[in-house]
């Protein structure tokens, strides 16, 4: 049941901003980092660097502190509101189906929107910079090629970082009516997040994880570190939390 | 003994402590094969009450019974859930989605054949509109889809708030004629909430009036148009009204009404001869004798009005 519910969420989102975001979001971001090099690649990259990892990193680090978060607070808002503007509970919580499978399948479909996302940023990235080595050999591609170990510890640490932040947005945006409440709270905490980017206890901030989660690739970590498994201890304890006060939520 | 397709029981509701309540010791009783209207003013707590009977709240007192299973929150919601056809308020459709794409969901939900889709479209009418987009529909075309989609599992039970919300005169006497012939021809028991009185003596076989969220009236439709007759007068205007008073009250009820005119109680038309008969025998013109009833329009708002005191 649960698995046709999530089927069911993608069919309702297809042409919807929550899709479109998805796609042209990631594009766009690979695109940005694209022409960056295309003017002005070759000064960029120095001697004895590999420019395709230099591209990629910089992909990451343009994203990682505020647009990716963003992306995250804004799906799950646009994924809930679907059934906030359309009186889609009504609808789903008088159909035969569990509130459980409700409450989960919605969860689980946010969560494989931003692995679907973060995957396409890593293949639209792949593809810019092979479109750059063929366009502007100059920058010094020759005898260089992408670390894809090192790309997919990127993306792996990043959807980590991600699973937190996700998790309390979609409580958010669960319980208010109105989504630009669920987003405006997240916009402040990623904000927030970037300033206390330094702060000794940042660990145990969600918000700032996918930031913290660069500064810890930059520093060669091809591992999970501490926020990255806090961010799935947060993720489990607030899913079940959460699930405790929404199965007993009224629908006036 | 009576099968009762909803049945509850001191049913009660606020939607906060401080606040009075919206529903009031409510014993509904809709027998299984009917239609019953649930009838009420805007606010008089019908949407509420069919909220509760749905699960979506829950009562603050009192129990709920569907088709025989006393419907706790979780318990036996699923299983009453997958009989029964369901519209609220506004329909829940997704506005960015075709009619059809809509209906392709829910059937999915409901585990139902596609095929039913064009069924249900063509009962209510909708089959060309089905691939535009909701949010370019009327009301009455959104009321429309919602009611194809309460079909589409081939329920058992139809909960229906305010179904004829929003339709023009011709789309409501088709909806009116398709709930008719879905009791008649598939037995659909059929519950709906409306506040327009004519509508529910059109329809239904049983009518429950509520107001300030308690049950005011429960009972046939026959039943409430025999309440009707007991308020059958005859208008009579005399020479002299004070003296036919005196004649006429030794033994019913007479009343003045506004115009100074007499308002006699009677059981049947024919009474009026004797009225006229006793008066003239007495002495008296009569200028003018009438029988008037009481519009069952204003029975409903009396009934109500006293409600409010």
């Amino acid at each position: 049941m649960i698995m046709q519910m999530i089927a069911l969420e993608f069919n309702k989102l297809r042409a919807t901003p929550a899709f479109w975001i998805s796609v042209i979001g990631p594009f766009i971001l690979s695109a940005l980092v694209f022409t960056l090099f295309f003017f002005g690649g070759e000064t960029r990259v120095r001697q004895g660097m590999n420019p395709y990892d230099f591209f990629l990193s910089m992909g990451w680090n343009i994203s990682a502190f505020f647009l990716l978060p963003l992306y995250v607070v804004l799906i799950n808002a646009l994924v809930v509101s679907v059934e906030h503007n359309n009186e889609g509970w009504k609808l789903l919580l008088t159909a035969p189906v569990t509130r459980f499978s409700v409450y989960i399948s919605k969860w689980i479909s946010i969560i494989l929107f931003i692995l679907f996302t973060y995957s396409l940023f890593v293949v639209f990235l792949l593809g810019f910079v092979y479109l750059l080595s063929l366009l502007k050999p100059e920058i010094g591609f020759s005898g260089y090629s992408p670390d894809l170990h090192r790309l997919f510890w990127w993306f792996f640490k990043l959807f980590v970082a991600s699973m937190a932040l996700s998790t309390i947005q979609y409580q958010l945006s669960l319980w208010m009516k109105n989504a630009f409440k669920p987003i405006g709270i997240g916009l402040m905490g990623v904000v927030a997040g970037m300033i206390l980017m330094e702060w000794k206890h940042v660990d145990y901030f969600p918000y700032g994880y996918t930031g913290q989660s660069f500064l810890s690739m930059s520093q060669g970590e091809n591992h999970l570190v501490l926020h990255e498994y806090l961010s799935l201890v947060y993720m489990v304890v607030i899913l079940a939390a959460g699930w405790f006060l929404w199965r007993r939520k009224q629908f006036r | 003994m009576t099968q009762y397709a909803i049945k509850t029981e001191h049913l009660s509701y606020a939607y906060s402590h401080r606040q009075k309540r919206v529903v009031h010791d409510l014993d509904i009783r809709v027998e299984k094969g009917k239609i019953y209207s649930f009838l009420g003013p805007n606010g008089a707590g019908k949407s509420t009450t069919i909220k509760l009977i749905l699960g979506l709240i829950r009562p603050d007192q009192g129990r709920i019974e569907l088709a025989g299973h006393h419907a706790a929150p979780q318990g036996q919601r699923l299983e009453i859930h997958r009989k029964t056809g369901i519209l609220v308020e506004s329909p829940g459709l997704y506005q960015h989605l075709s009619g059809q794409a809509n209906l392709k969901i829910q059937a999915k939900m409901r585990k139902t054949n596609p095929a039913r889709i064009g069924e249900v479209l063509a009962q209510v009418d909708m089959l060309e509109a089905a691939s535009r987009k909701v949010k370019t529909y009327s009301t009455g075309m959104k009321q429309r889809l919602g009611l194809a989609a309460a079909l589409l599992h081939k329920p058992s039970l139809l909960i229906l708030d305010e179904p004829t919300n929003g339709l023009d005169p011709k789309g409501i006497r088709e909806i009116r004629d398709l709930l008719i012939s879905l009791n008649k021809n598939q037995g659909i028991t059929i519950f709906l909430s409306t506040h327009l009185l004519s509508e529910a003596e059109k329809v239904s076989h049983q009518i429950g009036i509520i107001q300030q969220g308690k049950l005011l009236f429960q009972g046939s439709r026959n039943e409430l148009q025999s309440l009707r007759s007991a308020r059958m007068m005859a208008r009579i205007n005399t020479n002299n009204n004070a003296e036919a008073q005196k004649i006429l009250s030794t033994d019913r009820q007479v009343q003045t009404d506004e115009e100074g005119y007499l308002l006699v109680e009677c059981d049947q038309e024919k009474q009026i001869t004797q009225f006229n008969r006793k008066l003239v025998e007495s002495g008296l013109d009569v200028y003018y004798a009438a029988i008037v009833r009481e519009d069952l329009e204003d029975m409903f708002l009396n009934l109500t009005n006293n409600g409010k005191e």
